[in-house]
């Protein structure tokens, strides 16, 4: 196990290198730079800009840029955000949390969700109850996530009120204090919920099938047999046993926590990963894209990485050699 | 069966309840919910402003008004560092400026006097004594002199040099090759002469001179030991801030929100407000947000302002904006040195003042900017003074649609075009396929549509336009193959930002490498340098020059003016003496005030 551990981790090394070459290349490739926007008569000159374009050195053959970037990068040194002036690392240091949060809090709704439908889907496949949670389900996948947000601000935010349509926090709110931790939870709870509830669908699915396919099992109709409670049977033997996909789905999840979601953090003007990532695009912000889709590589390795060791500890049949 | 049927349900109900807790804890929109304090006893609120006299005392005190804007900003809360309009709103609610702009563009006095002398070679400021910073010191010269010194110093690296480097001994200090990371280094042409009046020597005499020099000073005294190399960076600047405007900063959230509450000592006198915030809110939602009271103060895209029309809780408040935009012919191109004009397909006067009677610029801004617009025949913002007389200037978009278009016609027949294929196009004077290919920017949703009607508009005339490759160009591709003169490219739409100085040097000399059309004139080039000259810091000469440079443009046409756009900004209802102007409502913060607070 320790060495399969190990041997994983080694391999992420040259597909980092082989990831990082790509993603550098395809981000000079883009057209503009993050100077393209500045030509402005009533601010700027095309000297200034000149003279900054070889300061940044975006004057350079690729691969010195390249070279200079990677040998920064071993050395935790992720470049300034041309945009907002500041070192990346502390511009997403300062997003991160509000991704997170949004992350965690929308995977919860998701689990809850998917849990409990699943479960009843599965213990009564086949009936009304159970199309109707696949009709949702499939409606809340096919719906495009831009479509269910705008909805869900004009019904939440304008109609009724309950949660305001944009930000993060409030203002006039000391951080740290109790009312800055609920208006955070306020500003969250809409973008989680849409983020949540389209999800689900995979979940739910993935759980019901697997229960049906239990109950036809041996060890199911032993223990019916033997008089067990129907309630029993379905708590503890094949719920037990059913949970464990859902189980190793987290570890893909962990490149979605931390890479929130570009759409949903846009439409909620939710100062989060995703939206930043689209605006350091859009504003050809290379090095805070680059630092980006490096994270999020690193995260889908490791979260794959630990979907797979995670899925041989809670199934004692699978080994991992 | 029923039993966990019943269970679902109930789960489901209390995931919902939680939700719903969560958020509902209070129901009344963010912005009303500060405290009363403060209030004033009047009680005639409602009539304040019907009377003149009414002086800001007798408005309604207290209350937070909420700034929208629609992209995060940078957080560089200093002037001489900050580069977007996502900073300068902050910069403009908690800082001021020693001059200020007036309505046509021109330069005035706001928190400091300044004089020309007579050589045009000295600038004495004299700054208002008793000024206060909000960390309670003076606003004095040392913290415009030092301002300077920063601009100057060698390791700065903000976009102010261009301001900057007319004063006498700002190049000594900026090639300095030992130099202290602190701004020390003092510059030969700036002399104080007491605590509140500093004398300037420039390089040069030109007219624009006030216009163009640096004076908005940072302050000294809280900057106090932080090298230039690391002010971008410091606390002082992007943390808490500090100015001498009507708010002071309490609580900067990164790229989102910056709270700031009044400044009781402000040099103009205390504020109305209790405070304001400025927000970043996702600009699609615009008109909405104002309606729902999220924001208060926000501009909107015109197309949003339709459905705010007849709305009393809002106002929609239009301002000229100081921009324009053209269609430009490609006549040369850059030679790494100078414009070289080189491309004879428009070299013909005729057919470009044929193109520019074809073009239905009023049908564009009502078809597409809902009228927000007013159409142009100079490359200025209508406001300016250096605007020039209309009624001088050939008029090439009458209110008879079907004279333009006739006349359209008989240029380009007299210019040679006047054979037709079998498909009914225009040939070129040697009888070849004449075709013109139109490059247009993406981005907004009438880009499209508008650049149809554009290429329309031309196919009307007989002139085979069409859209270059099909497509329209996401901004940063359109710049790059407008920057190195595409051959493609015949025409090509693009927008330009003006300052308030009217001197077309940047974008029209013949070694600009931003005059995208190529074109230049030995009488443009004269007229621009006649503009800058000594004579001219008479204003009416200068006012003159511009105005003879403008009627060559109007008849030369390199580009075809199209209009300058009305900006529009959506204001809550109950937020009263909000007033835009130039690129901003933020204009005399310290005047707004709420009807709506108890």
């Amino acid at each position: 196990m320790l060495i399969y551990t190990l041997r994983r981790i080694l391999i992420m090394i040259p597909i980092l290198v082989m990831i990082s070459i790509v993603v550098f290349t395809l981000a000079l490739a883009m057209p503009g730079d993050a100077l393209s926007g500045q030509i402005d008569p009533a601010n700027s000159n095309p000297e200034y800009i000149a003279e900054m374009r070889d300061r940044l050195g975006l004057n350079d053959p690729v691969h010195v840029q390249y070279a200079r970037w990677a040998g920064n990068v071993l050395q935790w040194d992720f470049g300034r955000s041309y945009n907002r002036k500041m070192p990346v690392t502390e511009l997403i240091g300062q997003r991160l949390p509000n991704t997170i949060l949004l992350s965690v809090m929308s995977m919860i709704i998701t689990y809850i969700l998917a849990f409990f439908m699943g479960r009843y889907a599965g213990r009564h496949p086949y009936t009304i109850g159970d199309y109707g949670i696949q009709g949702l389900n499939y409606l809340m996948l096919a719906v495009p996530s831009f479509v269910a947000a705008i909805f869900a601000i004009f019904f939440f935010s304008f109609q009724l009120g309950w949660f305001p349509a944009t930000g993060s926090i409030g203002s006039g709110i000391q951080p740290g204090t109790m009312e800055f931790w609920l208006s955070k939870l306020k500003h969250t709870a809409l973008p989680a919920l849409v983020l949540g509830m389209l999800t689900t669908a995979s979940y739910t699915q993935f759980l019901r099938n697997d229960i049906i396919e239990s109950s036809q099992k041996d060890y199911v109709r032993t223990a019916r047999a033997k008089g067990t409670a129907e309630n029993a049977i379905y708590n503890k033997h094949i719920l037990r046993n059913s949970i464990i996909p859902i189980v190793t789905l987290f570890g893909f999840d962990i490149a979605s926590i931390i890479g929130g979601s570009v759409i949903i953090e846009t439409v909620f003007g939710f100062p989060g990963i995703g939206e930043l990532f689209i605006s350091s695009i859009t504003n050809r912000d290379s090095s805070v894209v680059l630092a980006i889709t490096l994270m999020l590589s690193v995260a889908t390795l490791v979260g794959n990485l630990i979907a797979d060791l995670v899925y041989g500890l809670v199934d004692p049949r699978i080994r991992v050699e | 069966m029923k039993k966990s049927l019943l269970l679902l349900l109930a789960m489901l109900l209390a995931v919902s309840l939680l939700v719903v807790a969560c958020g509902g804890d209070d129901e009344e929109p963010a912005d009303t919910d500060t405290g009363e304090t403060d209030v004033d006893d009047t009680d005639d609120t409602d009539e304040a402003d019907d009377t003149d006299e009414a002086a800001e005392s007798d408005v309604p005190q207290g209350g937070t008004v909420t700034y929208g804007f629609t992209q995060p900003f940078a957080g560089v809360f200093d002037y001489a560092h900050y580069e977007g309009q996502d900073d300068s709103l902050v910069l403009g609610l908690f800082h001021d400026t020693l001059l200020s702009t007036a309505e046509d563009l021109s330069t005035i006095d706001h928190a400091a006097e300044y004089e020309v002398s007579e050589d045009g070679l000295t600038v004495t400021l004299t700054i208002q004594e008793g000024i206060l910073w909000h960390d309670g010191s003076e606003l004095t010269v040392d913290d415009m002199i030092y301002t300077w010194q920063v601009i100057a110093h060698p390791d700065y690296e903000g976009p102010r040099t261009s301001n900057g480097e007319m004063i006498v001994g700002f190049e000594d200090v900026k090639n300095l090759e030992d130099y202290d990371p602190l701004p020390v280094h003092e510059l030969e042409g700036v002399t104080k002469v007491n605590d509140y009046t500093v004398e300037v020597q420039v390089n040069q005499v030109s007219p624009n001179t006030v216009a163009n020099l640096w004076t908005n000073p940072s302050p000294s005294n809280h900057y106090e030991g932080i090298p230039v190399a690391d002010l971008m960076d410091a606390d002082e600047v992007r943390r808490n801030p500090v100015g001498f405007g009507p708010f002071k900063v309490t609580n900067v959230v990164p790229g989102e929100m910056v709270e700031m509450e009044r400044f009781d000592d402000y040099w103009q006198g205390a504020p109305n407000l209790d405070g304001v915030v400025y927000r970043v809110v996702d600009g699609a939602m615009g008109a909405e947000l104002v309606q729902q009271g999220e924001v208060d103060i926000l501009e909107i895209q015109p197309g949003q302002a339709v459905q705010l029309e007849g709305n009393p809780d809002v106002q929609v408040l239009e301002y000229e904006r100081l921009s324009y935009s053209y269609i430009g012919f490609k006549l040369g191109h850059w030679d790494g040195e100078q414009v070289v004009m080189d491309n004879p397909k428009f070299e013909d006067v005729r057919v470009r003042q044929a193109f520019a009677y074809a073009l239905d610029r009023q049908g564009m801004i009502d078809s597409f900017s809902d009228g927000y617009g007013v159409v142009i025949n100079a490359p200025e913002a209508v406001i300016s003074w250096a605007y020039p007389d209309e009624s001088s200037l050939i008029q090439y978009d009458t209110d008879d649609r079907e004279a333009d278009i006739a006349k359209a016609n008989e240029l380009l027949d007299e210019a040679g075009y006047d054979q037709r294929d079998a498909d009914g196009w225009r040939l070129d004077p040697n009888g070849e396929e004449f075709t013109v290919n139109f490059m247009a920017m993406s981005g907004s949703d009438i880009s499209e549509p508008r650049a149809q009607y554009i290429v329309q508009n031309l196919q009307d005339v007989g002139v085979n336009a069409r859209l270059q490759d099909g497509q329209l160009f996401e901004f940063n591709l359109f710049y790059d193959l407008v920057e190195e003169d595409d051959p493609d490219i015949d025409l090509f739409m693009g927008a330009w930002g003006l300052a308030a100085d009217p001197d077309p040097s940047g974008l029209w000399r013949q070694n600009d490498f931003w005059n995208f059309p190529r074109w230049y004139s030995d009488l443009s080039e004269e007229l621009i340098v006649r503009g800058l000259s000594e004579e001219a810091l008479d204003f009416d000469y200068r006012k003159e020059v511009y105005q003879e440079w403008h009627q060559h443009i109007n008849e030369e046409l390199p580009l075809i003016p199209l209009f300058g756009p009305t900006g529009v900004y959506a204001v809550d209802g109950n937020v009263q003496n909000v007033q835009p102007f130039l690129s901003s409502a933020v204009y005399n913060p310290h005047l707004w005030y709420r009807t709506d607070v108890e």
